[in-house]
């Protein structure tokens, strides 16, 4: 199983390749207080690399993190596969992932796989939208400022 | 019936029949009367014949024994004393007709005979009619036929008045029935009758005796005998009277009317079973080739329906007949020059297919490219304007902001035109869609969304179609929305929804009360981004109409406005009939 969640960091895992996207979506999430801990690779695979600890990531002993903020257009693995592959396994089957859109079709994409509970975010992040996909999947905790520990 | 004259077939046949049967029957009517007048000629010479030898006979016989009693007298006048008895007697013998010769004094008693035995000297004939005419006529009186007490013959007897005797002579005229027997020919029986209507001679032997009076049978009731020729028509006999002249007797030739009918209906009858023969023959012979010429025609008209109903490979073949061979060839041009065409058309129609599939494909990449940039430039033109205006003054912050609008404004535009393309993309998916509940829905949203606007709604209800029900939905938002928007600065806006019929076919309506539109304009309502009113005034990019445009055109529809500026605008769209969906 992964690791213990001893630090009261939540982390928040961002699964974007584009370098502005990143930056956009890191300055929205920053401003706004939202989390301490961002973490942001750029393709599927290191993502999942990340998750279960493997690869690059094989000694890393970061805490799982508490949300996913995952692009749909990712090179190599695509974004739909690494939420398949995210619900499928055990470990992070039950970490709340909201899907980064870039059009309202992507959207229907999403939702006719039926690939588990989703929020949608548009990009750039848009706050407004954003609190409402926290609200809906019950995290509070990221709105709340964490003090460092 | 069906009027045989619309076939070919049945035109065909009813002309041959009637050019068969009316010559036919003309050709009757003529040889039977012909064949008659030829009867009746022939008939006609024979009784002239006849009564010619008749009369001639006639003649001869009355003249021969007057000639006979003009001697006697005379030789008795020269030798009144001589033998005149023995004179008489032998005369009488001699000349087998003379039954009886008498020479009467003027007061008619009997001063000679030619048989003491028969009629005594000094007897009293006074009484008879050969007196009595004999007396009053000027020359030779013939009395009428009698029967001979004596001898049981028909007799006559003929007069004379001398200066003081009067001579006598009894004749029979059985002679006259030889005669006529050797007269009479097959078909007819001839007598003389006197001007009572006895029969003096008949060239029935056996009539001639029985002494008929003609008067006895029911048919001659007229008064036949005149001086003239007359002809009676029963059912069994002609009848022709001719009389004889000088004696005042009638040739009677009778013909026996079936003798004569005989040729005729046979002629008739002969003439009606060639035309019967004829006429199967010919009726058989004319359906024989009606038939064929049919069958030809409905060859080719199985064919040529071939071609019709699409199968444009079908080649005609040639028939018996030249002149549908022309028409034929000239079909079967025409066939290829429509088979050339359509493949053309085909091959075009998939090119044009092909170029729309790569220009929509082409422009819908392109807009959705185009967001991920303007995504960036909006959010590093906010990021610049929250980050970083510490260092800007009012001059950059303005740039900024306006830098930012315009990145907005193509942002919309672009999803404008993705939305275009959406409509024009993709399968329609029809089903029955109850048009009144999602225009319902429709203005229930932006009365939601809307709550300070007081709109008044009039929506016509069981309004049903067969369409795609998105795109539908798509196009009724937009045109819903417009009225929606260009009655804001109504006080009371209105907006009706409903169907008329138009010759035949349904219409839809949405009305309002707004600004209206200037009508000169109309025909670019729908071009995509044309508008006719300033941002300013209302909002908008101008393709809300021009995707409606697209969905009715989808759907086989037309769509047109009417405006008015001040007074509000209608737009009206056709659907294509589930009936008449039959593609």
């Amino acid at each position: 199983m992964g690791k213990n969640y001893t630090s009261k960091n939540k982390t928040i895992l961002v699964i974007e390749d584009n370098e502005n996207d990143q930056f956009l979506i890191m300055r929205s999430i920053r401003k706004h207080n939202i989390a301490n801990d961002i973490f942001v690779v750029g393709d599927g695979i290191e993502a999942l690399d990340y998750l279960y600890y493997r690869g690059r990531y094989k000694d890393s002993n970061h805490t799982a993190p508490h949300l996913i903020l995952l692009d749909l257009k990712l090179p190599k693995m695509g974004g739909l596969e690494v939420l398949k592959k995210i619900r499928e396994n055990p470990e992070t089957a039950l970490i709340p992932v909201i899907i980064l859109t870039s059009s309202d079709e992507e959207k229907d994409i999403v939702s006719s796989y039926k690939l588990g509970a989703n929020s949608y975010v548009r990009k750039p992040i848009d706050f407004v939208e954003f609190a409402e996909a926290i609200k809906n999947l019950g995290l509070y905790w990221l709105i709340l400022n964490v003090s460092a520990e | 019936m069906k009027n045989p004259f619309k076939t070919l077939k049945g035109t065909m046949i009813l002309s041959l029949m009637l050019m068969l049967i009316i010559p036919l029957i003309i050709v009757s009517v003529i040889v039977s009367r012909t064949i008659v007048k030829e009867l009746s000629d022939t008939l006609t010479e024979e009784n002239e014949v006849i009564t010619r030898e008749i009369s001639i006979y006639a003649e001869s016989f009355f003249h021969k024994h007057e000639e006979l009693l003009s001697t006697i007298s005379s030789y008795y006048i020269e030798n009144p004393n001589f033998q005149t008895e023995s004179a008489l007697e032998s005369i009488s013998k001699i000349y087998e007709t003379v039954e009886l010769v008498l020479i009467l004094d003027l007061d008619g008693k009997v001063r000679f005979t030619s048989n003491e035995s028969r009629t005594k000297i000094g007897f009293d004939m006074s009484r008879q009619s050969f007196f009595d005419g004999a007396m009053n006529t000027h020359g030779y009186f013939w009395s009428l036929p009698f029967i001979d007490p004596v001898t049981g013959e028909t007799t006559v007897t003929l007069s004379k008045k001398f200066d003081d005797f009067i001579i006598a002579g009894y004749v029979v005229v059985k002679d006259f029935t030889d005669f006529l027997e050797a007269l009479e020919y097959d078909i007819a029986s001839i007598a003389i009758v006197d001007n009572s209507g006895n029969i003096i001679a008949h060239s029935d032997p056996a009539r001639a005796i029985r002494r008929e009076n003609i008067n006895d049978d029911n048919y001659y009731n007229e008064d036949v005998l005149g001086s003239e020729t007359r002809e009676i028509y029963s059912e069994d006999e002609f009848i022709s009277f001719f009389p004889i002249s000088h004696t005042g007797w009638f040739t009677m030739i009778s013909i026996d009317a079936s003798v004569v009918r005989e040729p005729v209906n046979n002629s008739y009858m002969i003439l009606f079973l060639t035309t019967f023969v004829i006429g199967i023959i010919e009726i058989t012979v004319g359906i024989y080739i009606a038939n064929r010429i049919n069958n030809s025609i409905k060859k080719l008209s199985t064919q040529t329906g071939e071609v019709a109903r699409g199968n444009y490979s079908e080649i005609i073949q040639k028939t018996e007949y030249e002149e549908f061979n022309k028409l034929i060839e000239n079909f079967n041009m025409m066939t290829d020059s429509i088979r050339d065409r359509e493949d053309k058309l085909l091959e075009t129609n998939e090119e044009m297919k092909r170029v729309n599939k790569e220009l929509e494909a082409f422009s819908y990449s392109v807009s959705h490219d185009l967001r991920a940039p303007l995504r960036y430039v909006v959010g590093f033109s906010e990021a610049l304007k929250e980050d970083c205006s510490d260092n800007l003054d009012e001059l950059g912050k303005g740039y900024i902001k306006k830098i930012c609008d315009s990145a907005k404004d193509m942002g919309v535009l672009i999803n404008d035109i993705l939305k275009l393309s959406r409509v024009t993309r993709g399968e329609l998916n029809k089903k029955n869609i109850d048009l009144s509940k999602m225009v319902k829905s429709i203005f229930d949203y932006f009365q939601r969304e809307n709550p300070e606007r007081n709109v008044k709604v009039k929506v016509q209800n069981d309004v049903f179609v067969y369409a795609d029900e998105n795109l539908i939905h798509v196009a009724l938002e937009n045109l819903i929305g417009n009225s929606w928007k260009f009655t804001g600065k109504e006080e009371k806006g209105e907006i009706e929804f409903g169907v008329k019929k138009e010759n035949g076919q349904r219409v839809f309506y949405i009305r309002d009360n707004g600004a209206g539109f200037d009508s000169e304009y109309a025909h670019m309502i729908f071009e995509p981004f044309q508008r006719l009113h300033k941002s300013t005034e209302f909002e908008g990019t101008g393709i809300g109409t021009s995707l409606v445009k697209r969905v009715i055109s989808r759907h086989g529809g037309k769509i047109w406005a009417e405006g008015q500026i001040g007074k509000g605008a209608a737009f009206y769209f056709t659907l294509k009939e589930r009936s008449e969906d039959n593609g």
